[in-house]
């Protein structure tokens, strides 16, 4: 705990036993848990940062009314960064310093998480990012966690897919944001990998109104055999809809930032047959019976729905993994900084939305590419293909 | 009470006619007491006059003695502090301009304020903004173009392509076509060649014997009180003189401080 | 050939949108001297009402009609409430209310409608017309219809009525408005209500295309206002020139370079507007500032 940092001053020993007694009455006497959020709940990833603040308020309400963690009650201290990575940074060092939080979920896009990590790294307190870029993860830091899959394994989730359907020669449409970004390195990395070739690379804005000419510049490219969106929002919904629209005759796949019921709202027809890489949220009802993941979406998906009266999204199904990660380390080894990271790391088998999360110290996000399913929009609803 | 104007002109029989004259008749126009401030500076200081109807009443001052202010504050675009204006024997100090056009008090501001990328004939019928849409403006609209032939030429122009008498002529004949009772003219003569001075000067003498009544206010004395029935003289924001036109002209004070005699 | 003419169109589409958004810029800025920067925030406006008000239950024409109001009155209130009130405020001061109004815009909307995005069904059908090579969705043609429409009316009501003329007047000069009997406040109201009415035209009509969001006026208000400066601020045919310029330089610039560049084009162009012609392409030139 930050608070006790003034004792480092002491010798070692000494230190410890001090943060240990205290924490110990801390414990006893019910000291709140205190888990500071920062998402992105409006601005235009508010579709992320939305649903993960409707879960994380929904978990907090759930454990105080069993008794909280541990018999401890739970706090939650939100600030929304609009999805500016200087108000993230901001937020996240209030949280640090004046909130004094045990733990940060939060950073709804990579370019907030990204913000947010110096600080917790500076502050030494454990952060559970639920932004997708392999960037929060890679190189591994101390007290860096992250709960989605990554770009990187969306790319060669989808890469794999389009090989295996006949398809090489790839074009790849993506968003101008952090998130596209990052997905189009990944795409031109894997790619490689896997012995494709990006034939044409395209751009949109988040806020584009119309993407006929780069699907245009698309379309007159000869020997195209797939192409690959790669943004979050609405852009992806446009991007589908003008293909649609001038007829361009590929298959079409889209990154987890399309894996919402959204998309398929706002593309309507033009969403069919896209293909979409997806947590297994969207699909929880087709996954087979003995499939270990199905009980823990269902109970999201039902706890979710009588909360908000609405479903369940991938993006509050992380809010809810990271709530799962935290209730399971808190419990092994309760908030104490030091220990609370090293529990956090040493979780293995916990079956979430996400998939099975095994972290190591070599792996802070812990969940392994096949757990990520691609789906096929069929007759306006995503149908599991693989 | 400020030091109340000495009259002049009193001492001739026949100015004391005129001057009678222009008392008896009823006033179009009378202001009493009148104070008027641009946030804390006062611009005029207990202004008290009357215009009688059918006369041309001239106000003349140095630049910067409140002239404009006190046609701004009859129009309404300023409120004064303190005293009335009343208007056909009505108090309509606290009407707003709109209405006071509508009830026939034109102005034609300093500074041939014409709306310049709009047509002449725009121009004109704009002055006509306030009388009813039924009623028909052309025999109105011809009778400025009379007064003006120039205007009738370049109707179909962007008045700022206008020159200055011509822009002059054309507010003159913007504040016309309102058919007003009262015509308030600011300035007319500032920055116009002589020649042109004393066409603008003509017409509104003319205006005159067409029985409007003007308050005129000048920075030319000579030329303002010579045309005027009566006169008023401010320094300041104070009414130190006033009498009629001719004996006003006449006056020593008068001459050094505004004649340069 | 057809790649050409696809940009053009598309180009021409967006542009038509800009332009809706630009003359709403103008008509505030001629009859007040100040920059709205709540007028994106009316295309906003009039798109989440269009989708609320049809689901609601109301007919489509209804919907949008009652939509436009909706904006015209949000235009009327930011006056009655923002400006009017402000009466000796300087421009700058009445410029940061409005950015207030447009921040308070967007809050009310996510408040009321949520941080989703929402579309309205295309007023006659999806199926695209092909063309010389070239798409067009229906939709297109109702952007560039009605911004050609309501051009041609905003045309004909400032140079053939006498209130177009009065709100021209009040623009020059409001005090010799004032003195030729103009109730300038009212054509103050009329411009705030038209502007607000003009974005919630674009609002509706775009929102087919591209999903309405409490966030959309951003974007709108940002294109808008680049292209009312391209014109040279507050004129009606610069507006809707420099918006037309914008569009179709965005789309070529997307079409034949690369879709990276697409967004610098605005910045790009407003520098060298400013640079060569300050008073824009259709600026009032001092002459005529009498
Ligand atoms: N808008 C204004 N704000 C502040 N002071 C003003 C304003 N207009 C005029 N004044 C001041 O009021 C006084 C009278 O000005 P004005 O009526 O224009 O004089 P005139 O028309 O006789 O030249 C001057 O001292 C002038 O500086
Ligand atoms: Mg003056």
């Amino acid at each position: 705990m930050k608070k006790y940092n003034g004792l480092k001053v002491f010798p070692f020993i000494v230190s410890l036993l001090a943060a240990s007694t205290s924490i110990q009455a801390a414990e006893e006497s019910g000291e709140p848990i205190r888990i500071g959020a920062v998402l992105a709940v409006t601005g235009p990833a508010s579709f992320l940062g939305d649903p993960a603040l409707k879960t994380l308020q929904m978990a907090v309400e759930r454990w105080n009314e069993e008794g909280g963690i541990e018999g401890r009650p739970v706090e939650l201290t939100h600030y929304d960064s609009g999805g500016s990575a200087s108000d993230a940074r901001t937020y996240a060092n209030r949280l640090l310093s004046r909130d004094q939080v045990d733990v940060i979920i939060g950073g709804s896009t990579t370019g907030t998480s990204m913000a947010i990590l110096p600080q917790v790294e500076r502050f030494q307190v454990p952060f559970i990012a639920l932004g997708s870029g392999v960037g929060i993860i890679e190189p591994v830091r101390k007290w860096t966690f992250k709960v989605p899959h990554t770009d990187r394994m969306v790319a060669e989730r989808v890469l794999r897919h389009m090989q295996a359907n006949g398809a090489e020669r790839i074009a790849l449409m993506s968003a101008t944001s952090g998130f596209g970004q990052s997905g189009r390195d990944e795409m031109r990395l894997k790619a490689e990998e896997l012995g494709m070739d990006i034939v044409i690379e395209e751009t949109f804005a988040d806020d584009d109104s119309d993407v006929t000419a780069q699907l245009t510049r698309i379309r007159s490219q000869d020997d195209v055999d797939a192409l690959m969106i790669f943004g979050a929002g609405r852009g992806p919904a446009i991007v589908a809809r003008n293909a649609d629209q001038i007829g361009l005759n590929l298959p079409i796949y889209q990154s987890h930032g399309a894996a919402s019921e959204e998309f398929i709202r706002l593309a309507g027809d033009a969403a069919e047959e896209v293909y979409v890489a997806s947590a297994a949220i969207l699909v929880a009802d087709q996954l087979a019976d003995d499939d270990p993941q199905k009980d823990v979406l269902t109970e999201f998906e039902r706890l979710y729905r009588e909360r908000w009266d609405e479903s369940a999204s991938a993006f509050g199904g992380n809010a809810w993994d990271a709530t799962m990660l935290l209730e399971e380390a808190v419990q092994e080894a309760g908030t104490q900084s030091d220990s609370l990271r090293d529990a956090i790391e040493r979780i293995s088998g916990l079956v979430a939305t996400n998939g099975t999360f095994n972290m190591s110290p070599e792996d802070h996000n812990g969940i392994s590419f096949d757990s990520l399913k691609i789906l096929q929009v069929r007759e306006q609803s995503f149908q599991l293909v693989e | 009470m400020s030091a109340s104007a000495v009259v002049i002109g009193t001492e001739t029989s026949r100015d004391s006619e005129r001057a009678n004259e222009v008392v008896a008749a009823d006033p179009v126009l009378e202001i009493a007491g009148i104070s008027t401030f641009y946030g804390p500076v006062q611009a005029l200081d207990n202004i008290s006059l009357r215009v009688p109807e059918g006369h041309l009443v001239a106000l003349v001052g140095a630049n910067g003695a409140g002239k404009s202010t006190l046609l701004r504050t009859i129009s309404g675009l300023e409120s004064p502090r303190s005293g009335s204006i009343r208007y056909c024997g009505e108090d309509i100090t606290q009407r707003p301009p709109v209405r006071r056009v509508q009830a026939g008090i034109a102005q034609v501001p300093e500074g041939r304020q014409v709306f310049g990328p709009l047509s002449v004939e725009d121009n004109l019928m704009l002055g006509a903004y306030t009388r009813s849409r039924r009623e028909p403006l052309g025999a109105d609209l011809e009778s400025v173009y009379t007064m003006f032939p120039i205007l009738k030429e370049k109707r179909k122009l962007p008045a700022g392509t206008l020159s200055g008498g011509q822009q002059q002529m054309l507010v003159i004949g913007r504040a016309l076509m309102a058919k007003p009772r009262l015509l308030l003219l600011d300035e007319p003569s500032m920055g116009l060649a002589p020649l042109l001075v004393e066409e603008i000067f003509a017409t509104i003498n003319q205006l005159r014997e067409d029985g409007i009544t003007v308050f005129l206010v000048e920075q030319n004395a000579s030329l303002a009180l010579g045309a005027a029935d009566y006169g008023y003289v401010l320094e300041t924001g104070h009414v130190v003189m006033e009498g009629h036109g001719q004996a006003l002209l006449n006056d020593e004070n008068v001459q050094s401080a505004y004649l340069g005699i | 050939m057809g790649e050409f003419l696809q940009y053009l169109v598309t180009g021409i589409t967006i542009g038509s949108t800009f332009a809706l958004v630009a003359l709403g810029f103008c008509l505030v800025y001629n009859a007040s001297g100040i920059i709205n920067f709540a007028q994106g925030d009316f295309v906003m406006v009039g798109g989440m009402s269009a989708v609320f008000i049809m689901a609601s239950g109301v007919p489509m024409g209804l919907a949008l009609f009652l939509a436009v109001v909706v904006g015209g009155l949000a235009g009327v209130l930011l006056y009655k409430g923002g400006i009017q009130p402000a009466t000796n405020a300087e421009p700058i001061q009445l410029i940061i209310i409005t950015v207030g109004a447009a921040l308070f815009l967007r809050g009310v909307a996510q408040v009321v409608w949520g941080t989703g995005y929402f579309s309205l069904p295309t007023f006659t059908g999806d199926e695209p017309i092909r063309f010389l090579g070239v798409v067009m969705v229906p939709q297109s043609f109702w952007v560039i219809g009605v911004t050609v429409a309501i051009v041609a009316a905003l045309g004909l009501f400032f140079t053939r009525t006498r209130l177009g003329k009065a709100v021209l007047a009040t623009s020059y000069n409001r005090d010799a408005a004032t003195l030729m009997g103009i109730d300038t406040s009212m054509v103050l109201l009329l411009s705030f209500g038209l502007a607000g009415a003009l974005g919630a035209v674009a609002g509706v009509i775009v929102a087919p295309i591209t999903f309405a969001h409490y966030e959309m006026g951003i974007m709108f208000g940002l294109k808008g206002f680049v292209a009312a400066v391209l014109g040279g601020l507050g004129s009606f045919v610069g507006a809707v020139a420099g918006a037309l310029i914008l569009g179709i330089t965005e789309a070529m610039m997307a079409g034949y370079i690369s879709s990276d560049y697409k967004d610098a084009v605005a910045f790009v162009l407003i520098l060298l507007i400013l640079f060569f012609m300050p008073s824009g392409l259709f600026g009032r030139r001092g002459v005529e500032r009498v």
